[in-house]
């Protein structure tokens, strides 16, 4: 009897975790909001920076009542695939965006309720680069661009040269005498784009005889690799353990602060332009609060706040111009228009281009 | 009978919620495309990259023989001290488990870098630094350190285990020292390699985050390939399933072979 007992409890235990979502406290009078977010990607209360999490919630009644991250685009639609939650708001990138779009995992968003949508830059938008060619599923968040960050005195040690003269674009990655000394993506897509580029393809190419060219090309390059890593770069470049390596914007400003003998490169070559956006999945349940939460971080002071936690560049005019007048005229962070116009943004790329990429990848590093 | 049958419920339906089920989902998965169709092509696949099974078998292979090395020894003298003493010893080789092993294999990178701990000792004493990081041997060195507590601590058990009257009745014999290890002691502790074996082998072939942090990512181990089927930028769960598939069967057969090694030997001492 005793042990029937207990199992009931157990079981009692377990059906209210289940359900415990379901009730919300009262002093959020106006539902909830369940978030999946890039982390570290929404000022936070950390380092002096606002908290727009609470800050919405004091606002608008609000419960953000889930708040849960990822660290892939992948592993995020993964997630919204084949797990059981239902968010309301998710950040994917301008790729993923338009996967989402033709797989019909999101919903269209109401842009003429966003008081604040007409404060967004023009040149991020899905219309302009293509990624969501109606402007319907997605408002911009943070965009940035991939360049070349270098530690100027060891390649000047290497190779004898000023700096500045010998990285002029991606073709420095390949140069003999940083052998051992060089970073690449570990991710396909972006170690494909900068081969494609070399070769002056473009980097959303479905031809497979230029994928196999730049296939070859990065082949070449893996006995001078020291190392296929991602986050591990911060660490990496900032420790001097490396001369060059490819890197997002954002992340190059955050690593020059950290160590003052790297510097930057805008590859002659051309780059990839990325756009992280907001959207709405197919089966969120609430809609409305998502166009409040997006139209809040639309608004210019609070993506001013943004703008100073992140690294990455704001799309937000209004708080663009309340910048720092440093990062503000910065050309890492806001390049000027000449060079966004030699920028390509990634589209998703079909099934099994994609894979037949993964599959070289994978055996262009073994 | 019924009583037990349900004391065991708990446990049963655990293990079948969490094991069995999602056992049989992998294989599901392995045999089967996106529309769910029975196919054998994700198996086929496998073969284009019979070049990681390899290396990943031969790395924990490697490894599980430093560990051996390593372990038995010191899992042998550890019974000769005193009680606290071994304690204590215990303790030291759990201590480094109490900390996560992501965190553990972070410290060997910040070790072993080219401007490493190690090395800026090398650079003071002007000596050469050595290239540690991003190559295979830093990735042996990773799954030896973070598995060795686990070839120890079946192996002490053990040798602590063997009854004292066996070893002072091969004294009694004329035994010398070589000979009581070789007759008494090693035969007796076979059970414990065994189980030591497996308990490294298992997780060192299918380690995917120390082969990324410590090999530049350009040693892929098949943990890796597996791990990039559900989180890299082609999801593809069948083909994944399909490597782990294959990666149990592999483990399954290296397992019975070294069970039936434990068998023979234990079979040969009751003669």
């Amino acid at each position: 009897m005793k042990k029937l007992m207990s199992m009931t409890l157990v079981l009692v235990i377990l059906l209210s975790s289940i359900f415990q979502s379901g009730c919300s406290p009262k002093n959020y009078p106006n539902g909830e909001l369940k978030i999946f977010c890039w982390g570290e990607y929404l000022a936070n209360g950390t380092s002096d920076s606002l908290d727009i999490i609470n800050a919405f919630e004091e606002e608008t009644g609000i419960k953000v009542s889930v708040f849960s991250t990822y660290d892939s685009n992948e592993q995020m639609y993964a997630k919204l695939k084949y797990g059981s939650v239902d968010y309301d708001l998710i950040f994917p990138s301008e790729y993923m965006i338009s996967r989402l779009i033709e797989e019909d995992m999101i919903q269209k968003i109401d842009i003429k309720s966003l008081k604040n949508y007409s404060g967004v830059m023009k040149s991020c938008k899905g219309s302009v680069s293509g990624y969501d060619p109606t402007d319907e599923y997605s408002v911009p968040y943070a965009w940035g661009t991939v360049g070349l960050v270098y530690n100027a005195p060891m390649i000047e040690k290497l190779t004898n040269q000023k700096a500045s003269d010998v990285v002029k674009g991606w073709k420095s990655l390949w140069d003999k005498r940083l052998e051992k000394e060089i970073f690449m993506f570990i991710n396909s897509r972006d170690s494909f784009a900068i081969a494609e580029k070399i070769l002056g393809y473009s980097l959303n190419t479905t031809t497979l005889d230029q994928i196999n060219d730049a296939a070859n090309l990065l082949k070449k390059q893996k006995p001078i690799v020291q190392a296929y890593i991602m986050d591990q770069i911060f660490d990496k470049m900032a420790n001097n353990e490396g001369a060059i390596a490819p890197a997002y914007s954002g992340d190059i400003l955050t690593m020059m602060k950290e160590n003052p003998d790297l510097e930057y490169c805008f590859p002659e070559e051309g780059s990839n332009i990325f756009v992280d956006g907001m959207c709405i999945p197919k089966n969120s349940k609430n809609v409305e609060n998502a166009h409040k939460f997006i139209d809040f971080v639309c608004r210019p002071d609070i993506a001013l706040e943004n703008a100073n936690f992140l690294s990455y560049s704001t799309p937000i005019i209004g708080a663009w111009e309340n910048l720092d007048e440093s990062l503000k005229q910065n050309p890492i962070a806001y390049p000027p228009e000449s060079i966004i116009k030699k920028c390509e943004s990634h589209k998703y790329l079909p099934k099994d281009i994609n894979a037949k990429m993964e599959a070289l990848w994978t055996e262009i590093r073994n | 009978m019924n009583k037990i049958s349900i004391k065991f419920l708990p446990y049963g339906l655990w293990m079948i919620f969490f094991t069995v089920i999602p056992s049989l989902m992998i294989i599901w998965f392995a045999f089967t495309n996106e529309s769910f169709e029975f196919t054998l092509e994700n198996i086929c696949k496998i073969s284009n990259h019979v070049e990681i099974i390899f290396r990943s078998i031969l790395f924990a292979l490697i490894s599980t023989i430093i560990c051996l090395i390593i372990g038995y020894p010191f899992a042998y003298f550890m019974t000769k001290l005193s009680k606290s003493n071994q304690k204590l010893c215990l303790m030291l080789i759990m201590l480094p488990m109490w900390t996560n092993l992501l965190l553990r294999t972070y410290a060997w990178m910040t070790l072993l870098e080219n401007n490493g701990l190690i090395n800026n000792i090398l650079k003071a004493i002007s000596l050469a630094p050595i290239r540690m990081i991003n190559t295979p041997y830093a990735v042996i060195l990773g799954m030896t350190y973070d598995f060795l507590p686990f070839m120890i601590i079946p192996i002490y058990t053990t040798i602590s285990k063997i009854d004292n009257s066996l070893i002072e009745a091969g004294n009694d014999l004329g035994a010398n020292d070589f000979q009581t290890f070789r007759h008494i002691i090693f035969p007796l502790s076979v059970p414990g390699i065994v189980s030591g074996i497996s308990m490294v082998f298992v997780p060192a072939t299918s380690t995917f985050i120390i082969s990324q942090l410590l090999g530049g990512g350009s040693n892929v181990l098949i943990g890796d390939l597996i791990e990039s089927q559900f989180m890299g930028s082609t999801y593809n769960p069948w083909f994944g399933s399909a490597m782990s598939f294959i990666l149990m069967i592999i483990i399954v057969i290296i397992m019975a072979i070294t069970n039936k090694f434990d068998k023979t030997e234990t079979e040969s001492l009751q003669k």
